[in-house]
């Protein structure tokens, strides 16, 4: 399968493409397992919206950034371990969560703007102005 | 109509249905095999720790406070409750691409060992993370003896 195959491409209300890579598991960096955060993406008249779940992962652990139109969010997940604990259940079996997003040409890159509060992280990506959604008003002849 | 049906009785959907139970035995949840245990993906994840004198239990619950979630013992079953609100907000006018994050009521069950005492419990939330931290019983600590020459 090729890198291209792997994108899955969600198309916006005005035919508009914001794109996906790597649904399944991510590929283990150089020693640390990766995991994917459950996301929501939702779009509304200004913005699309990302949210992410990263519990464990605050605002200094937290890496947003975009190189050209792929957005990457990865955060390292920090628990409180006392010394000599011994791991005997995981569910979450990684130390850091990463995914990335392709971005659609109407995104405003520079109006991009992102919050993490309780480990849930929140990405606005603002619209062009010349791509919002408009209201066209009607005039009565 | 019927036809159709008994094609599922083919043996190869039998050797399906054997390695999916081979499968389920084999990689069932280690350590929390008893009736409560939940399956994977279950909402909130947890991992377990232990140190000679405590155990440390960690409930993943992103985008909830303190108030959203309900902790107690009973009966030596530490119990995780609570409830987790669909993204709140005006959602007219929203056109939601993917919905993967977890919303509604929760609970999950840990059953604990003997050797915990039930009324040393800590729990702290941070960064969507809740730390449950269980003392072990006294007694139940590792002890060096020591030898007397005879």
């Amino acid at each position: 399968m090729t890198e291209k195959d792997r994108v899955t491409t969600l198309s916006t209300a005005e035919g508009r493409e914001l794109q996906q890579q790597g649904n399944g598991q991510a590929p283990a960096a150089e020693g640390a397992r990766e995991l994917v955060p459950p996301v929501e993406v939702f779009e509304d008249h200004d913005a699309v919206w990302i949210l992410a779940d990263m519990p464990g992962v605050s605002k200094d652990s937290l890496n947003v950034e975009l190189t050209n139109q792929v957005l990457e969010i990865s955060g390292d997940i920090m628990v409180d371990m006392p010394e000599g604990v011994a791991a005997t259940f995981a569910e979450i079996r990684g130390s850091r969560y990463r995914r990335h997003f392709t971005l659609g040409r109407e995104l405003d890159r520079e109006g991009i703007e992102a919050t993490i509060k309780d480990g849930v992280l929140k990405v606005r990506l603002p619209k062009t102005d010349a791509h919002r959604r408009r209201r066209i008003e009607i005039k009565a002849a | 109509m019927f036809n159709q049906l008994s094609r599922f009785n083919d043996p190869l959907f039998s050797d399906f249905d054997r390695l999916f139970r081979w499968m389920d035995e084999a990689m069932s949840d280690v350590g929390l095999r008893d009736l409560r245990s939940a399956p994977r993906g279950a909402f909130p994840a947890i991992n377990v720790g232990e140190t000679e004198d405590t155990i440390h239990l960690y409930a993943f619950t992103p985008g909830l406070s303190g108030e959203d979630i309900e902790l107690s013992v009973e009966d030596g079953v530490l119990f995780i409750r609570g409830k987790r609100a669909p993204e709140d907000g005006e959602t007219d006018g929203r056109t939601w691409y993917r919905r993967e994050r977890f919303a509604g009521e929760f609970t999950r069950a840990v059953q604990l060992p003997d050797y915990v005492d039930p009324d040393q419990v800590e729990a702290r939330l941070r960064d969507g993370v809740l730390t449950v931290r269980l003392r072990k019983r006294e007694e139940s600590r590792p002890r060096k003896i020591a030898i007397k020459a005879a």
